[in-house]
């Protein structure tokens, strides 16, 4: 129903009527409609941005000529992990709710995708539907999860894994239980999806376009009253945001994108069983979040390298020392040694350390320059 | 009548924190509620705001009966408020701030929010322009891209104005205005208030202490004590009714 007020909030700005009271001071207050459009826009405007953006675009579409195989594979979990984690970031970053049930998600995802292509579905129809049914489960929860919050909210989530897990486990004629269910070969409206190349553009034109809607949910509407409702419940319902309607959007397309991995994560490895989807791979996620910089989007990219390098670089310091095999018990301690040095010298995280660095190098160059800050902004 | 309170009531426990309250307020009125700590008066705005179910009474809001609709429909009905300890989104700028209180009149779908499609931005170039008349009116304009975590608490109580105003409320609940600022900052607010008036066409319920800024910009003030009405009138009728000068002075 097109009311006056729809008329109202559409029509763009009447500059005339904005200025009305502005004459004593023009100078700051003036309208200036071109700048509000560049602000809520999402392309680089500036031409140093631009090319700075082409040459990050072209290094990442010839990354498969450049790197051999194994590293292509690990920067294939890298942009897995990036999905995964933006699915999270919704819930747990936008919206404040503190949930370990994304690996959940991501098994919901991974097995109906698996299932649906196994029926004979071709592989974008099956990836979206699996995504789609893995949101309605996420919505579905987001009913009772709206009724705790906080420690409460934790421990429920963790026990919705178990659940799933357990679900996953027992349903054996569409999940194959404990022995696990193998990938179909990928392909996309008959084209083959063949070797690891060919997946990491898959995976990096879907986080490409996910990473888009993230961005763009923080600058509309929807990601407002998500911040709203972290912040402050009581003040968001009296500015008119419907905390359930949040809640469950939060809690669905959290899911949605957590399935999108879950996916892309079976294609990856081609054989998904139940223990991959437990409580480790939700608790790797957070971390991967915080040391990444809680709140923001290049964060979770940062985080999703640090989760897959830690690992490789752990192997290679692991082996300089020991010439007869791992020392017990070594790697979990150089694991959580690390995390807490890298918690204790920049609590938001990785992020915060590039804009960090990048600050000192850009007033280097440009004394007096105004610091760059905000990066955090959620 | 704008708003009309007819024997509103809420217990917590055996505590009863608002007894059998009745006012009205017409259109266009700046009406205070003043009275002593625990007088009752910011459950009285939890209560028209409905982050609060009233025990008995009943609350009309143009004529309709809000006494159990939910906060942010009352919100989107047209009644916006501030709170007594300021209650931002610390995490985002000023101008986020403001945005929010444009969401009473999003008129945007989720998915469309998600695609940002050209209906979204429109929206949005239409939510600026809005709040940017509340920025040159409260001059906030040289705060617009700061956190509202960093600003002293005097500009952050402003913004917390200026998000209600955003949302271009019929009914503008003002919880203590000048609660945590100094005298001049006080005389600032009061300015605010008075301009606000002159320039939209806002009532406004006030909540307040200092009786300095209750006289300069009420036009009718309710006293209230121990959750019961204790006089109404003119800002100097209820100053001078001796049963509010023995509930502030004592006996």
């Amino acid at each position: 129903m097109a009311d006056a007020r729809t008329e109202a909030a559409e029509t763009a700005p009447d500059p005339a009527a904005i200025a009305v009271g502005v004459a004593e001071r023009p100078a700051i207050d003036a309208p200036d409609t071109a700048l509000w459009k560049t602000e809520i826009g999402v392309l680089p405007h500036t031409p140093a941005a631009i090319l700075r953006w082409a040459v990050f675009a072209i290094v990442l579409l010839l990354l498969p000529q450049v790197l051999g195989p194994y590293w292509l594979s690990q920067i294939n979990y890298v942009l897995i992990y990036t999905l995964a984690g933006m699915g999270l970031q919704i819930l747990l970053g936008y919206t404040g709710q503190i949930s370990i049930a994304h690996a959940a998600f991501m098994g919901i995802g991974a097995y109906a995708c698996a299932y649906f292509e196994r029926l004979g579905m071709d592989f974008p129809l099956a990836f979206l539907a699996a995504a789609f049914l893995t949101g309605a489960v996420g919505a579905a929860i987001a009913g009772p999860a709206r009724r705790v919050s906080g420690l409460s909210l934790l421990v429920a989530s963790m026990a919705f894994n178990f659940i799933v897990q357990q679900a996953i486990e027992r349903w054996t004629p569409v999940t194959g239980g404990d022995n696990g269910l193998s990938l179909l070969d990928l392909d996309l409206f008959g084209l083959p999806i063949k070797g690891i190349g060919a997946h990491y553009y898959l995976y990096l034109g879907v986080v490409a376009v996910s990473l888009w809607v993230a961005f763009n949910i923080l600058r509309s509407p929807l990601g407002r009253a998500m911040n709203a409702v972290r912040d402050s419940e009581v003040a968001a319902r009296s500015m008119g945001v419907d905390i359930a309607r949040i809640k469950t959007i939060a809690f669905g397309l959290s899911a949605f994108f957590g399935a999108f991995a879950g996916a892309l994560y079976a294609h990856q490895i081609t054989f998904i069983s139940p223990d991959q989807f437990g409580l480790q791979l939700s608790l790797d996620l957070i971390v991967m979040l915080v040391v990444g910089g809680a709140g923001s989007l290049a964060g979770i990219v940062l985080g999703a390298i640090f989760l897959v390098v830690v690992p490789e670089l752990l192997d290679y310091v692991l082996a300089l020392f020991s010439s007869t095999g791992e020392p017990p018990g070594a790697r979990p301690i150089l694991e959580g040694g690390l995390l807490i040095i890298v918690m204790l010298f920049e609590p938001w995280g990785l992020y915060g350390l590039w804009l960090r660095l990048k600050r000192r190098l850009f007033t280097r160059r440009r004394a007096g320059a105004p610091a760059a800050g905000g990066g955090h902004a959620a | 009548m704008l708003l009309e309170v007819a024997d509103l009531a809420v217990h917590f426990g055996g505590v009863k924190a608002v007894d059998g309250v009745s006012f009205a307020v017409e259109a266009g009125e700046v009406f205070s509620i003043i009275g002593p700590n625990g007088a009752g008066k910011t459950t009285i705005f939890n209560l028209i705001s409905r982050i609060y179910d009233p025990s008995a009474g009943r609350i009309a809001f143009k004529g309709e009966d809000i006494t159990a609709l939910p906060a942010h429909l009352a919100a989107q009905r047209g009644i916006g408020r501030t709170f007594q300890n300021v209650e931002l989104f610390a995490g985002g700028s000023v101008l986020k701030n403001l945005l929010l209180g444009c969401e009473v009149h999003r008129r945007t779908s989720f998915v469309e929010d998600m695609l940002f499609l050209p209906r979204v931005r429109r929206q949005e170039l239409a939510f600026r322009a809005r709040v940017e008349e509340v920025i040159e009116l409260l001059d906030l304009g040289r705060y617009r891209h700061a956190m509202v975590g960093g600003l002293p608490y005097g500009l952050r109580k402003v913004v917390e104005l200026g998000r209600a105003l955003a949302m271009q409320p019929d009914l503008l609940l003002l919880d203590e205005p000048s609660s945590g600022l100094n005298s001049r900052d006080t005389e600032i607010m009061a300015d605010w208030i008075q301009e606000i008036r002159r320039r939209r066409p806002v009532t406004m319920i006030v909540v307040e202490h200092d009786m300095n800024l209750v006289a300069a910009v009420s036009d009718r003030v309710l006293a209230l004590e121990a959750g019961r009405v204790l006089a109404q009138g003119t800002a100097a009728a209820v100053q001078a009714d001796p049963q509010v000068i023995r509930a502030y002075l004592g006996e």
